[in-house]
């Protein structure tokens, strides 16, 4: 009877040190899930939320593809289920990783969290040393916390500061640091990957030319998209060549003005022309919208209008030897559909080349 | 014996200050050609020349000449005469493209300046000073011509203008000039440095460490950017825009002088008649004011001396006829004023038509160089953005 009894304290006690184990095993498991994945037990299908938590937070640590199809999962409406809170909570972590955002703010203000917070730093080590797919995964985390921004303010603000990650102390993670603040802040993320100071951000530095969300499918794809220096170029030289254009528009109108004055004028000489002039000339304001032109029409007005060549008459040589204004003059005449005008600026072309006193 | 001497005395006298204040004016009636370069000159080695609106030398007029000179009217001419010079250049075929300039800004491979120094429709003298891109300077010469009332005949009106050897001699001095001091490399070099500065106006981030300048400020190529240089090919189709600004301002010169040529030479032919009479009534009142001065005293001299009575009242005729001539000096000094009045009332009439020329094309002249270089202006932002751009600045 004795040793039933005996038997039977023993069992108790080892029943409860197993459950003491099992309870100490539980609160442990939190901590060391983030040494490695690996190290956890499953828990137990009557595991609380704790356990859930732990869970859902080695799936985060245990890969960052996965991690990247929760947090895209997350973006989508979810189940207002304590498993799919518990997993937004844990993107709103490892998105921390990429963003400034306070976890002492974070809603879930669970058991796991500093363990949370332990797998962020050290998810952060190994993407130092992978660079290309850390630089996807904390564009994704950004993406993912920007999508919880509905259920999280702090991460919304979080996701809407990009690269607020750069304005850590430098005590923090070079590698991390430096990441981070190319993938969020644009102008800073120029700087680092012109001093050379992105190692191995080949993924990142195509971030420098965008601005955040863009990937991410967030809110930010409303932003413009920041130029290359290339295109940068290519849109100033297209400036360039519509000013040609209008100025070309302008000075061709203006010279032509200037030019039948002066014919007037010299025909009207004899006559004792008196002064006066011919008034102002345009400005390019004034004269835009007559000279105005189609932005995607490439040609002037100068060529639109010269569709129909006249030859010349017989008198007038080939005009190699002409200068700037006789050639116009020539180019004009030849042009000129009306037969007096043309005429008149083939005399012109003559006094003006000598060809009328030989 | 003494008599006679005392005569002698006289007339001498008189004969040397007769002598004294005649004067000679040569007056061309020939015709100098315009001389052409034997040598058949690449395109790539003709100058470029800019001939600048002329200083109308209003400081530097003569006092003998202030009241017949018009103000405006050498105004005027500061305006007419450089087209002049700057067709006769151009016809000349010596030279690239020769404009007159409407501002500085335009940098030209050889820019010639000038200042009116008379023109009264017989005379004109003209200071020109010639300089190059660099900064050197060629020469600085005073052309003056007195001209014939050949020069005003309509037959020959009709081919040149009456002082056409005045730009004429400036354009085959020119060509002189350049050929004796100028090798091809030079000329070459002033294109570059022209280039170059138009390049620093609009582009002076990157254009700017291409051209040097020495202790006498002048400038030299230190390197020649790339043909295929995007920045320059930019710059090249903007200069080629400057040219038609340039040309159109030439169209607006070309129509001022149309205006005002005729009225113009009619002025100066009429001129030309009224300064040829003035300077002969007063060359005239100024010999008979000597002359009777001197025939007074002579007449003086015999009358008090003489001691026959035929001497002495060859003396009192003396004086009396002394006496004619001095009034017939003033005579002539009233006659003289007569026709200064006529000249400035030509100056006021030729004044009046084209002042307002005048006033009309500077008007244009300005606001088109204004909205240019308003246009500049932007292209010159877009330019310092490319480079930015270029540069990876931005």
């Amino acid at each position: 009877m004795k040793t039933d009894n005996l038997f039977k304290w023993l069992s108790r006690a080892v029943l409860l040190g197993c459950v003491g184990v099992v309870l100490t095993a539980c609160s442990s498991s939190s901590s060391s899930s983030s040494s490695s994945s690996t190290a956890i037990p499953p828990p137990s299908s009557s595991s609380s939320s704790s356990s859930q938590s732990s869970q859902s937070s080695s799936q985060s640590q245990s890969s960052s593809s996965s991690s990247s199809s929760q947090s895209s999962s997350a973006g989508s409406p979810s189940p207002s289920s304590s498993q799919s809170q518990s997993r937004s909570d844990s993107s709103n972590q490892s998105a921390s990783s990429g963003q400034n955002s306070d976890s002492s703010s974070s809603p879930s203000q669970n058991q796991g969290q500093s363990g949370a917070q332990q797998s962020v730093e050290n998810g952060n080590n190994s993407a130092s040393g992978q660079p290309s797919p850390n630089g996807d995964a904390a564009r994704t985390a950004g993406g993912g916390s920007t999508d919880t921004a509905a259920d999280d303010s702090n991460s919304a603000n979080a996701g809407d500061l990009p690269g607020s990650a750069s304005r850590f102390p430098s005590g923090q993670d070079d590698g991390s640091g430096s990441r981070d603040t190319s993938t969020g802040d644009l102008t800073s993320g120029d700087r680092v990957s012109q001093n050379g100071s992105l190692g191995g951000g080949g993924g990142d530095y195509s971030l420098d030319t965008l601005p955040n969300g863009v990937l991410s499918g967030s809110g930010g794809t409303k932003s413009a998209r920041v130029l290359t220096a290339a295109e940068r170029a290519d849109l100033l030289d297209e400036q360039l060549r519509r000013g040609y254009e209008k100025f070309d528009g302008f000075i061709l109108g203006e010279r032509e003005r200037a030019q039948a004055e002066s014919n007037a004028a010299g025909s009207s000489a004899a006559g004792g022309a008196s002064g006066g002039g011919g008034g102002q000339p345009m400005t390019l304001e004034e004269s835009a919208p007559q000279f105005e032109i189609p932005g995607d029409l490439p040609t002037s007005t100068s060529t639109a209008q010269a569709s129909e060549s006249f030859p010349p008459p017989e008198d007038i040589p080939t005009g190699r030897d002409d200068d700037v204004v006789a050639r116009q003059l020539r180019e004009a005449a030849m042009v000129e559909p009306d037969p007096e005008l043309r005429e008149a600026l083939w005399e012109e072309y003559r006094n003006y080349t000598g060809l009328s006193e030989q | 014996m003494k008599i006679y001497w005392k005569n002698y005395v006289g007339l001498v006298w008189v004969v040397l200050f007769t002598t004294a204040c005649a004067t000679h004016t040569v007056k061309s009636t020939s015709y100098t050609p315009i001389n052409k370069d034997s040598q058949n000159v690449p395109e790539d080695l003709l100058l470029d020349i800019g001939v600048a609106i002329f200083d109308p030398g209003i400081d530097e007029i003569k006092s003998s000449e202030e009241e017949t000179t018009n103000h405006d009217i050498r105004v005027a001419e500061s305006r007419y005469a450089p087209f002049l010079l700057s067709e006769t250049l151009q016809r000349s075929a010596n030279w690239g493209i020769v404009r007159v300039m409407p501002n500085e800004s335009s940098p030209m491979d050889v820019y010639v300046g000038g200042t009116i120094l008379q023109s009264n429709g017989e005379a004109m003298a003209i200071r020109i000073t010639v300089t190059d891109s660099s900064g050197r300077e060629w020469y600085t010469r005073v052309y003056d011509e007195v001209i014939s009332q050949f020069s005003y005949d309509p037959s020959e009106r009709q081919k040149n203008d009456p002082f056409q050897k005045i730009y004429n001699t400036i354009a085959n001095d020119l060509l002189a000039y350049r050929q004796r001091n100028l090798s091809d490399s030079e000329i070459t070099n002033l294109r570059a440095i022209s280039g170059l500065l138009f390049a620093q106006r609009f582009s002076p981030e990157v254009f700017d460490s291409y051209l040097s300048q020495d202790r006498r400020g002048n400038y030299q190529v230190e390197r020649l950017p790339s043909a295929d240089d995007p920045a320059l090919q930019r710059v090249l189709d903007i200069r080629e825009r400057d040219f038609m600004f340039v040309d159109t301002v030439q169209d607006y010169y070309a129509t001022y002088v149309r205006q005002m040529r005729l009225p113009y030479d009619s002025w100066r032919e009429l001129s030309y008649s009224e300064t040829v009479i003035l300077r002969e009534l007063k060359a005239s009142a100024q010999r008979r004011f000597i002359a009777g001065t001197a025939v007074v005293l002579g007449g003086l001299a015999a009358a008090a001396g003489g001691s026959t009575y035929v001497a002495q009242t060859g003396g009192i005729a003396s004086v009396g006829a002394g006496a004619y001539l001095i009034k017939s000096g003033f005579d002539k000094r009233a006659e003289a004023a007569i026709h200064m009045e006529a000249l400035e009332e030509l100056g006021t009439s030729l004044e009046n038509e084209v002042a307002p020329q005048v006033i009309n094309l500077e008007d244009r002249t300005i606001t088109l160089s204004g909205s240019v270089e308003e246009q500049y202006g932007q292209w010159r932002e877009i330019l310092a953005d490319l480079y930015a751009a270029d540069v990876g600045e931005l």
